[in-house]
Protein backbone atom coordinates (compact mmCIF):
# COMPACT_ATOMS: atom_id res chain seq x y z
CA UNK A 1 0.00 0.00 0.00
CA UNK A 2 1.07 2.98 -0.99
CA UNK A 3 2.23 5.33 1.86
CA UNK A 4 0.01 8.32 2.66
CA UNK A 5 1.26 11.94 2.19
CA UNK A 6 0.00 12.50 5.54
CA UNK A 7 -0.38 9.65 8.06
CA UNK A 8 -1.94 11.38 10.49
CA UNK A 9 -4.67 13.82 11.15
CA UNK A 10 -2.42 15.83 13.61
CA UNK A 11 -1.80 19.01 11.68
CA UNK A 12 -3.74 21.70 11.92
CA UNK A 13 -4.22 22.62 8.52
CA UNK A 14 -5.45 19.54 7.43
CA UNK A 15 -7.75 18.95 10.45
CA UNK A 16 -8.99 22.55 9.35
CA UNK A 17 -10.14 21.25 6.26
CA UNK A 18 -11.85 18.25 7.38
CA UNK A 19 -13.92 20.27 9.70
CA UNK A 20 -14.71 22.60 6.54
CA UNK A 21 -15.46 19.62 4.42
CA UNK A 22 -17.22 17.57 6.42
CA UNK A 23 -18.84 19.13 10.00
CA UNK A 24 -21.60 20.51 8.05
CA UNK A 25 -22.82 17.74 6.05
CA UNK A 26 -22.58 14.96 8.61
CA UNK A 27 -24.35 17.25 10.81
CA UNK A 28 -27.14 17.49 7.96
CA UNK A 29 -27.45 13.84 7.27
CA UNK A 30 -27.11 12.63 11.03
CA UNK A 31 -30.21 15.34 11.24
CA UNK A 32 -32.29 13.55 8.62
CA UNK A 33 -31.38 9.92 10.09
CA UNK A 34 -32.12 10.88 14.16
CA UNK A 35 -33.96 14.47 13.86
CA UNK A 36 -33.37 17.69 15.42
CA UNK A 37 -33.51 16.69 19.29
CA UNK A 38 -30.41 14.66 18.82
CA UNK A 39 -28.58 17.85 18.41
CA UNK A 40 -26.38 16.33 15.53
CA UNK A 41 -24.27 19.66 15.64
CA UNK A 42 -23.02 18.88 19.01
CA UNK A 43 -22.35 15.61 18.38
CA UNK A 44 -20.35 16.29 15.14
CA UNK A 45 -18.47 19.04 17.41
CA UNK A 46 -17.95 16.57 19.76
CA UNK A 47 -16.63 13.83 16.92
CA UNK A 48 -14.17 16.05 15.73
CA UNK A 49 -13.05 16.87 19.42
CA UNK A 50 -12.49 13.29 19.64
CA UNK A 51 -10.69 12.82 16.16
CA UNK A 52 -8.23 15.22 17.41
CA UNK A 53 -7.58 14.02 20.77
CA UNK A 54 -6.70 10.90 18.42
CA UNK A 55 -5.70 12.53 15.34
CA UNK A 56 -2.33 9.56 15.69
CA UNK A 57 -4.44 6.73 14.86
CA UNK A 58 -6.78 8.48 12.55
CA UNK A 59 -5.47 8.91 8.73
CA UNK A 60 -6.99 11.78 6.48
CA UNK A 61 -8.87 9.17 4.55
CA UNK A 62 -10.22 7.39 7.37
CA UNK A 63 -11.63 10.67 8.90
CA UNK A 64 -14.57 11.32 7.47
CA UNK A 65 -15.99 7.47 8.59
CA UNK A 66 -14.12 7.42 11.96
CA UNK A 67 -16.37 11.25 12.32
CA UNK A 68 -19.55 9.62 10.93
CA UNK A 69 -19.35 6.69 13.03
CA UNK A 70 -18.22 8.46 16.39
CA UNK A 71 -20.89 11.11 16.07
CA UNK A 72 -23.56 8.14 14.98
CA UNK A 73 -22.62 5.98 17.97
CA UNK A 74 -22.61 9.44 20.34
CA UNK A 75 -26.19 9.83 19.24
CA UNK A 76 -27.11 6.29 19.39
CA UNK A 77 -25.94 6.51 22.88
CA UNK A 78 -28.27 9.71 23.88
CA UNK A 79 -31.94 8.55 21.96
CA UNK A 80 -32.18 4.54 22.10
CA UNK A 81 -35.39 4.60 21.06
CA UNK A 82 -35.77 8.29 20.56
CA UNK A 83 -38.51 8.97 18.12
CA UNK A 84 -37.34 11.24 14.70
CA UNK A 85 -38.51 14.58 14.97
CA UNK A 86 -37.34 17.42 12.36
CA UNK A 87 -38.81 20.42 13.18
CA UNK A 88 -40.33 22.99 10.41
CA UNK A 89 -40.30 26.33 10.32
CA UNK A 90 -44.15 27.64 10.92
CA UNK A 91 -45.60 29.85 8.27
CA UNK A 92 -44.52 33.16 8.47
CA UNK A 93 -47.34 35.67 8.04
CA UNK A 94 -46.42 37.55 4.98
CA UNK A 95 -46.92 33.98 3.25
CA UNK A 96 -50.27 33.33 4.05
CA UNK A 97 -52.09 36.66 5.24
CA UNK A 98 -53.84 36.88 1.42
CA UNK A 99 -54.91 33.30 2.14
CA UNK A 100 -58.39 31.96 3.36
CA UNK A 101 -58.27 30.38 6.57
CA UNK A 102 -59.03 27.50 5.66
CA UNK A 103 -55.75 27.37 3.27
CA UNK A 104 -54.02 28.67 6.89
CA UNK A 105 -55.23 25.81 8.31
CA UNK A 106 -54.86 23.20 5.57
CA UNK A 107 -51.12 23.76 5.41
CA UNK A 108 -50.95 23.59 8.74
CA UNK A 109 -52.28 20.14 9.28
CA UNK A 110 -50.29 19.57 6.37
CA UNK A 111 -47.00 20.37 8.04
CA UNK A 112 -47.71 18.71 10.93
CA UNK A 113 -48.49 14.91 8.70
CA UNK A 114 -46.04 15.78 7.17
CA UNK A 115 -43.55 15.73 9.99
CA UNK A 116 -45.15 12.81 11.03
CA UNK A 117 -44.72 10.52 7.67
CA UNK A 118 -41.28 12.11 8.13
CA UNK A 119 -41.20 10.53 11.43
CA UNK A 120 -42.32 6.97 10.22
CA UNK A 121 -40.38 6.86 6.80
CA UNK A 122 -37.53 4.40 6.52
CA UNK A 123 -33.73 6.17 7.87
CA UNK A 124 -32.44 5.46 4.63
CA UNK A 125 -35.05 6.80 2.38
CA UNK A 126 -35.77 9.94 4.38
CA UNK A 127 -31.63 11.20 3.94
CA UNK A 128 -31.94 10.72 0.31
CA UNK A 129 -35.35 12.64 -0.35
CA UNK A 130 -34.25 15.07 2.09
CA UNK A 131 -30.93 15.73 0.76
CA UNK A 132 -32.03 15.95 -2.89
CA UNK A 133 -35.28 18.15 -1.99
CA UNK A 134 -33.67 20.28 0.33
CA UNK A 135 -30.24 20.67 -0.22
CA UNK A 136 -30.79 20.58 -3.63
CA UNK A 137 -28.14 17.54 -4.62
CA UNK A 138 -28.40 15.71 -7.29
CA UNK A 139 -29.03 12.01 -7.43
CA UNK A 140 -25.63 11.43 -8.35
CA UNK A 141 -23.79 13.56 -5.76
CA UNK A 142 -26.70 12.18 -2.92
CA UNK A 143 -25.25 8.17 -4.16
CA UNK A 144 -21.43 10.33 -3.28
CA UNK A 145 -22.44 10.95 -0.04
CA UNK A 146 -24.16 8.04 0.76
CA UNK A 147 -21.65 6.13 -0.47
CA UNK A 148 -24.29 4.12 -2.58
CA UNK A 149 -24.90 3.87 -6.29
CA UNK A 150 -26.71 6.25 -8.24
CA UNK A 151 -29.49 3.65 -9.08
CA UNK A 152 -30.25 3.06 -5.28
CA UNK A 153 -30.13 6.84 -4.85
CA UNK A 154 -33.25 7.06 -7.56
CA UNK A 155 -35.09 4.04 -6.19
CA UNK A 156 -34.63 5.82 -2.56
CA UNK A 157 -35.81 9.27 -3.01
CA UNK A 158 -38.55 7.44 -5.19
CA UNK A 159 -39.31 5.36 -2.21
CA UNK A 160 -39.95 8.35 -0.08
CA UNK A 161 -41.74 10.13 -1.96
CA UNK A 162 -44.26 7.69 -2.99
CA UNK A 163 -44.78 6.73 0.87
CA UNK A 164 -45.27 10.71 1.37
CA UNK A 165 -47.69 10.57 -0.99
CA UNK A 166 -49.42 7.84 0.47
CA UNK A 167 -50.27 9.46 3.95
CA UNK A 168 -50.12 12.82 2.34
CA UNK A 169 -53.07 12.37 -0.02
CA UNK A 170 -55.97 12.05 2.24
CA UNK A 171 -55.57 15.80 2.99
CA UNK A 172 -56.28 17.30 -0.80
CA UNK B 1 -47.01 6.36 -20.21
CA UNK B 2 -45.32 4.76 -17.07
CA UNK B 3 -46.08 6.65 -14.04
CA UNK B 4 -43.29 5.41 -11.58
CA UNK B 5 -41.27 6.20 -14.66
CA UNK B 6 -42.49 9.97 -15.00
CA UNK B 7 -41.99 10.89 -11.12
CA UNK B 8 -38.51 9.44 -11.01
CA UNK B 9 -37.36 11.68 -14.50
CA UNK B 10 -39.67 14.55 -12.53
CA UNK B 11 -37.36 13.94 -9.18
CA UNK B 12 -34.49 14.11 -11.63
CA UNK B 13 -35.75 17.73 -13.28
CA UNK B 14 -34.95 15.47 -16.36
CA UNK B 15 -38.47 15.36 -18.46
CA UNK B 16 -38.63 15.98 -21.76
CA UNK B 17 -41.60 18.89 -22.66
CA UNK B 18 -44.03 16.03 -23.68
CA UNK B 19 -43.56 14.30 -20.39
CA UNK B 20 -43.87 17.22 -18.54
CA UNK B 21 -47.29 17.33 -19.89
CA UNK B 22 -47.94 13.76 -18.93
CA UNK B 23 -46.51 14.74 -15.53
CA UNK B 24 -48.95 17.25 -14.50
CA UNK B 25 -51.72 15.62 -15.72
CA UNK B 26 -51.20 12.82 -13.50
CA UNK B 27 -53.74 12.58 -10.77
CA UNK B 28 -51.26 13.36 -7.85
CA UNK B 29 -49.05 15.54 -9.95
CA UNK B 30 -50.02 19.06 -7.43
CA UNK B 31 -49.55 17.13 -4.20
CA UNK B 32 -45.86 15.75 -5.95
CA UNK B 33 -45.05 19.70 -6.17
CA UNK B 34 -46.16 20.25 -2.68
CA UNK B 35 -44.54 17.33 -1.00
CA UNK B 36 -41.60 18.58 -3.17
CA UNK B 37 -41.89 22.32 -1.97
CA UNK B 38 -42.77 21.54 1.00
CA UNK B 39 -39.65 19.57 2.17
CA UNK B 40 -37.82 23.48 2.50
CA UNK B 41 -39.52 23.73 5.61
CA UNK B 42 -37.65 20.99 7.40
CA UNK B 43 -33.96 22.93 6.22
CA UNK B 44 -31.77 23.02 9.16
CA UNK B 45 -32.02 25.14 11.51
CA UNK B 46 -29.79 27.87 12.97
CA UNK B 47 -29.60 25.52 16.07
CA UNK B 48 -28.05 22.67 13.82
CA UNK B 49 -25.56 24.49 11.67
CA UNK B 50 -21.99 23.81 12.90
CA UNK B 51 -19.75 26.20 14.78
CA UNK B 52 -16.92 27.80 12.65
CA UNK B 53 -13.31 25.98 12.82
CA UNK B 54 -11.97 28.96 14.59
CA UNK B 55 -14.70 28.41 17.53
CA UNK B 56 -13.83 24.49 17.65
CA UNK B 57 -10.41 25.29 17.68
CA UNK B 58 -10.83 27.58 21.00
CA UNK B 59 -12.29 24.70 22.69
CA UNK B 60 -9.21 22.13 21.07
CA UNK B 61 -6.46 24.63 22.55
CA UNK B 62 -8.30 24.36 25.89
CA UNK B 63 -7.83 20.43 25.21
CA UNK B 64 -4.28 19.31 25.92
CA UNK B 65 -2.11 18.69 22.61
CA UNK B 66 -2.78 15.07 21.34
CA UNK B 67 0.71 15.23 19.97
CA UNK B 68 2.62 14.52 22.90
CA UNK B 69 1.99 10.77 23.65
CA UNK B 70 -0.08 10.92 27.30
CA UNK B 71 0.70 7.35 27.71
CA UNK B 72 4.53 7.84 27.24
CA UNK B 73 3.68 11.04 30.19
CA UNK B 74 1.26 8.91 32.51
CA UNK B 75 3.92 5.80 32.65
CA UNK B 76 6.91 8.59 33.12
CA UNK B 77 4.72 10.42 35.70
CA UNK B 78 3.61 7.16 37.52
CA UNK B 79 6.69 5.42 37.50
CA UNK B 80 7.90 8.67 39.01
CA UNK B 81 5.60 8.72 41.91
CA UNK B 82 6.23 5.11 42.28
CA UNK B 83 9.98 5.84 42.47
CA UNK B 84 9.52 8.60 44.61
CA UNK B 85 6.77 7.14 46.98
CA UNK B 86 8.95 3.60 47.63
CA UNK B 87 12.38 5.92 48.55
CA UNK B 88 10.16 7.71 50.63
CA UNK B 89 9.32 5.11 52.19
CA UNK B 90 12.28 3.57 52.54
CA UNK B 91 13.99 6.74 53.69
CA UNK B 92 11.03 6.71 56.28
CA UNK B 93 11.81 3.46 57.23
CA UNK B 94 15.89 2.93 57.39
CA UNK B 95 16.17 6.76 58.84
CA UNK B 96 16.04 7.31 62.50
CA UNK B 97 13.77 9.20 63.66
CA UNK B 98 14.81 11.69 66.20
CA UNK B 99 12.39 13.32 68.94
CA UNK B 100 14.12 15.89 71.15
CA UNK B 101 12.37 18.51 74.03
CA UNK B 102 13.94 21.39 75.45
CA UNK B 103 13.48 22.62 79.28
CA UNK B 104 10.44 22.69 80.22
CA UNK B 105 8.79 20.72 77.35
CA UNK B 106 7.12 17.65 77.56
CA UNK B 107 6.19 15.32 75.09
CA UNK B 108 4.11 12.32 74.35
CA UNK B 109 5.53 10.10 71.24
CA UNK B 110 3.70 6.82 69.87
CA UNK B 111 6.10 4.34 68.74
CA UNK B 112 5.42 2.56 65.70
CA UNK B 113 3.93 -0.78 67.75
CA UNK B 114 2.02 1.60 69.76
CA UNK B 115 4.31 1.58 72.78
CA UNK B 116 4.21 5.01 74.28
CA UNK B 117 7.39 7.50 75.16
CA UNK B 118 6.54 10.31 77.44
CA UNK B 119 9.61 12.33 77.34
CA UNK B 120 10.63 15.06 79.72
CA UNK B 121 12.35 17.96 79.93
CA UNK B 122 15.82 17.83 78.10
CA UNK B 123 15.38 14.65 76.57
CA UNK B 124 16.49 13.03 73.23
CA UNK B 125 14.83 9.79 71.90
CA UNK B 126 15.91 8.31 68.40
CA UNK B 127 15.05 5.11 66.72
CA UNK B 128 14.22 3.16 63.49
CA UNK B 129 10.77 2.17 61.92
CA UNK B 130 12.14 -0.26 60.21
CA UNK B 131 11.42 -3.69 61.24
CA UNK B 132 10.16 -2.12 64.52
CA UNK B 133 8.38 -5.22 65.52
CA UNK B 134 10.70 -7.60 65.67
CA UNK B 135 13.91 -5.39 67.09
CA UNK B 136 12.44 -2.71 69.51
CA UNK B 137 15.44 -0.81 70.24
CA UNK B 138 15.84 2.98 71.09
CA UNK B 139 18.95 5.31 71.85
CA UNK B 140 17.78 7.80 74.56
CA UNK B 141 19.10 10.43 76.88
CA UNK B 142 17.15 12.58 79.84
CA UNK B 143 14.52 11.26 81.35
CA UNK B 144 11.61 9.50 79.93
CA UNK B 145 8.48 6.85 81.14
CA UNK B 146 8.22 4.25 78.96
CA UNK B 147 4.53 2.02 78.35
CA UNK B 148 5.57 -0.75 76.40
CA UNK B 149 3.28 -2.98 74.42
CA UNK B 150 3.14 -7.01 74.91
CA UNK B 151 5.84 -8.02 72.21
CA UNK B 152 9.67 -8.68 71.63
CA UNK B 153 12.20 -7.83 73.97
CA UNK B 154 11.86 -4.05 74.38
CA UNK B 155 15.72 -2.02 74.80
CA UNK B 156 16.04 1.51 75.72
CA UNK B 157 20.03 2.17 75.10
CA UNK B 158 21.35 4.41 77.15
CA UNK B 159 25.07 6.10 77.36
CA UNK B 160 25.21 4.22 81.10
CA UNK B 161 23.39 1.12 80.29
CA UNK B 162 21.07 -0.73 78.45
CA UNK B 163 16.99 -1.56 79.61
CA UNK B 164 15.38 -4.29 78.43
CA UNK B 165 11.94 -4.85 78.63
CA UNK B 166 9.14 -7.36 77.49
CA UNK B 167 6.04 -4.85 77.93
CA UNK B 168 5.87 -2.65 81.14
CA UNK B 169 5.79 0.59 82.25
CA UNK B 170 9.09 2.23 83.36
CA UNK B 171 10.65 5.51 83.69
CA UNK B 172 14.06 5.92 82.92
CA UNK B 173 16.48 9.35 83.74
CA UNK B 174 20.27 9.06 81.92
CA UNK B 175 21.63 12.18 82.48
CA UNK B 176 25.34 12.25 82.66
CA UNK B 177 26.25 11.52 86.61
CA UNK B 178 22.59 9.77 86.91
CA UNK B 179 21.20 6.79 85.65
CA UNK B 180 17.95 6.04 87.61
CA UNK B 181 15.28 3.17 86.07
CA UNK B 182 12.08 3.02 88.25
CA UNK B 183 9.33 -0.33 87.25
CA UNK B 184 6.00 0.60 87.53
CA UNK B 185 4.18 -2.94 86.32
CA UNK B 186 5.77 -5.87 84.81
CA UNK B 187 9.79 -6.98 85.07
CA UNK B 188 12.24 -5.03 83.55
CA UNK B 189 16.08 -5.88 83.49
CA UNK B 190 18.99 -3.22 83.82
CA UNK B 191 22.41 -4.10 82.09
CA UNK B 192 24.64 -1.38 83.58
CA UNK B 193 28.27 -1.81 83.69
CA UNK B 194 29.13 -5.55 83.93
CA UNK B 195 25.77 -5.49 86.44
CA UNK B 196 22.53 -6.83 85.53
CA UNK B 197 19.68 -6.27 87.68
CA UNK B 198 15.78 -7.64 87.70
CA UNK B 199 13.92 -4.40 88.51
CA UNK B 200 10.23 -6.03 89.23
CA UNK B 201 7.19 -3.60 89.63
CA UNK B 202 7.66 -0.69 92.72
CA UNK B 203 11.31 -0.90 92.46
CA UNK B 204 13.89 1.28 91.50
CA UNK B 205 17.42 1.32 90.06
CA UNK B 206 19.72 4.35 90.85
CA UNK B 207 23.67 5.16 89.55
CA UNK B 208 24.53 8.12 91.38
CA UNK B 209 28.36 9.36 91.10
CA UNK B 210 29.32 5.90 91.20
CA UNK B 211 26.93 4.01 93.83
CA UNK B 212 24.29 1.77 92.62
CA UNK B 213 21.65 0.90 94.71
CA UNK B 214 17.95 -0.46 94.78
CA UNK B 215 14.88 0.82 96.31
CA UNK B 216 11.33 0.76 96.78
CA UNK B 217 9.23 3.46 94.83
CA UNK B 218 5.24 4.08 96.15
CA UNK B 219 3.95 5.61 93.09
CA UNK B 220 1.78 4.16 89.82
CA UNK B 221 3.63 6.30 87.65
CA UNK B 222 6.14 9.15 87.63
CA UNK B 223 5.60 12.67 89.60
CA UNK B 224 7.10 14.76 86.67
CA UNK B 225 4.11 13.12 85.09
CA UNK B 226 1.74 14.89 87.06
CA UNK B 227 4.25 18.31 87.26
CA UNK B 228 6.27 17.51 90.22
CA UNK B 229 9.71 17.02 90.92
CA UNK B 230 9.93 14.34 93.74
CA UNK B 231 13.05 13.40 95.84
CA UNK B 232 13.61 10.72 98.55
CA UNK B 233 16.87 11.76 101.16
CA UNK B 234 18.58 13.69 98.08
CA UNK B 235 21.73 15.42 98.55
CA UNK B 236 20.52 19.38 98.03
CA UNK B 237 23.04 19.78 94.82
CA UNK B 238 20.73 17.04 93.20
CA UNK B 239 16.97 18.85 94.23
CA UNK B 240 18.60 21.86 92.99
CA UNK B 241 20.12 21.38 90.12
CA UNK B 242 16.74 19.72 88.88
CA UNK B 243 15.24 23.01 89.99
CA UNK B 244 18.00 24.83 87.52
CA UNK B 245 16.90 23.01 84.79
CA UNK B 246 12.79 23.06 85.51
CA UNK B 247 13.03 26.82 85.52
CA UNK B 248 15.92 27.69 83.86
CA UNK B 249 17.48 29.64 86.06
CA UNK B 250 20.67 29.97 87.79
CA UNK B 251 21.07 29.30 91.41
CA UNK B 252 23.77 30.10 93.57
CA UNK B 253 24.79 27.99 96.86
CA UNK B 254 27.23 26.91 98.99
CA UNK B 255 27.90 23.29 97.49
CA UNK B 256 30.00 21.57 100.62
CA UNK B 257 26.23 21.68 102.03
CA UNK B 258 25.49 18.29 104.16
CA UNK B 259 21.47 18.43 103.32
CA UNK B 260 19.33 15.97 102.43
CA UNK B 261 15.86 16.76 101.27
CA UNK B 262 12.74 14.37 100.64
CA UNK B 263 10.04 15.87 99.25
CA UNK B 264 8.76 17.02 95.93
CA UNK B 265 8.50 20.51 94.10
CA UNK B 266 5.40 21.44 91.86
CA UNK B 267 6.82 22.83 88.40
CA UNK B 268 3.75 25.73 88.40
CA UNK B 269 5.81 28.26 89.61
CA UNK B 270 9.20 29.12 90.81
CA UNK B 271 8.03 30.57 93.81
CA UNK B 272 6.04 27.40 95.13
CA UNK B 273 8.92 25.22 94.24
CA UNK B 274 11.48 27.32 96.19
CA UNK B 275 9.03 26.99 99.20
CA UNK B 276 8.81 23.72 98.88
CA UNK B 277 12.31 22.87 99.24
CA UNK B 278 13.32 25.36 101.30
CA UNK B 279 10.69 25.37 104.11
CA UNK B 280 11.80 21.64 105.50
CA UNK B 281 15.28 22.64 105.57
CA UNK B 282 17.36 25.64 107.53
CA UNK B 283 17.57 27.82 103.91
CA UNK B 284 16.09 30.62 102.59
CA UNK B 285 15.87 31.77 99.29
CA UNK B 286 16.01 35.01 97.51
CA UNK B 287 15.09 35.86 93.90
CA UNK B 288 17.07 38.10 92.42
CA UNK B 289 15.26 38.54 89.19
CA UNK B 290 13.64 35.26 86.40
CA UNK B 291 17.19 34.32 85.96
CA UNK B 292 18.92 34.12 89.12
CA UNK B 293 18.08 33.00 92.83
CA UNK B 294 20.59 32.97 95.45
CA UNK B 295 20.01 30.07 98.60
CA UNK B 296 21.79 31.06 101.85
CA UNK B 297 21.73 28.49 105.16
CA UNK B 298 20.11 30.56 108.29
CA UNK B 299 21.22 28.62 110.86
CA UNK B 300 24.29 30.09 110.90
Amino acid sequence: MAKSLHPDTCDKGIFSALYEKYAQTLTTILRYKYGDNTNPADKVQEAFITLWENCKKVAPKAARSYLYTVAGNKILNEIKHQKVVLKYQNLKPGEYDHETPEFVLRKKEFLKRYQQALADMKEDDRIAFLLNKIDGKTHQQVADELGITKKVAEHRIYGALHFLKSRLKEMT
Amino acid sequence: MNTEYLVKKWLENNLTPAEQEAFDALEDAALYKEIAEEAQRFKVTDKQRVISFDRLNQRLETKKDPRTSWTGIITRIAAILVLGGLSYLAWVSFSTTTISTVVAENRTITLPDESIAHLNQNSQLSFRSYNWEEERALTFEGEAFFEVKKGKQFDVQTAQGTVSVLGTKFNVIASENTFEVTCFEGLVRVIHQKDTVQLPAGKQFKSLAGSTGTQRVATAEPYWLKNRSVFKNAPLAEVLNALEQQFEVKIEYDADQDLYFTGAFTHDTLEKALTSITAPLPIAYTIIDSTKVIISRTDE
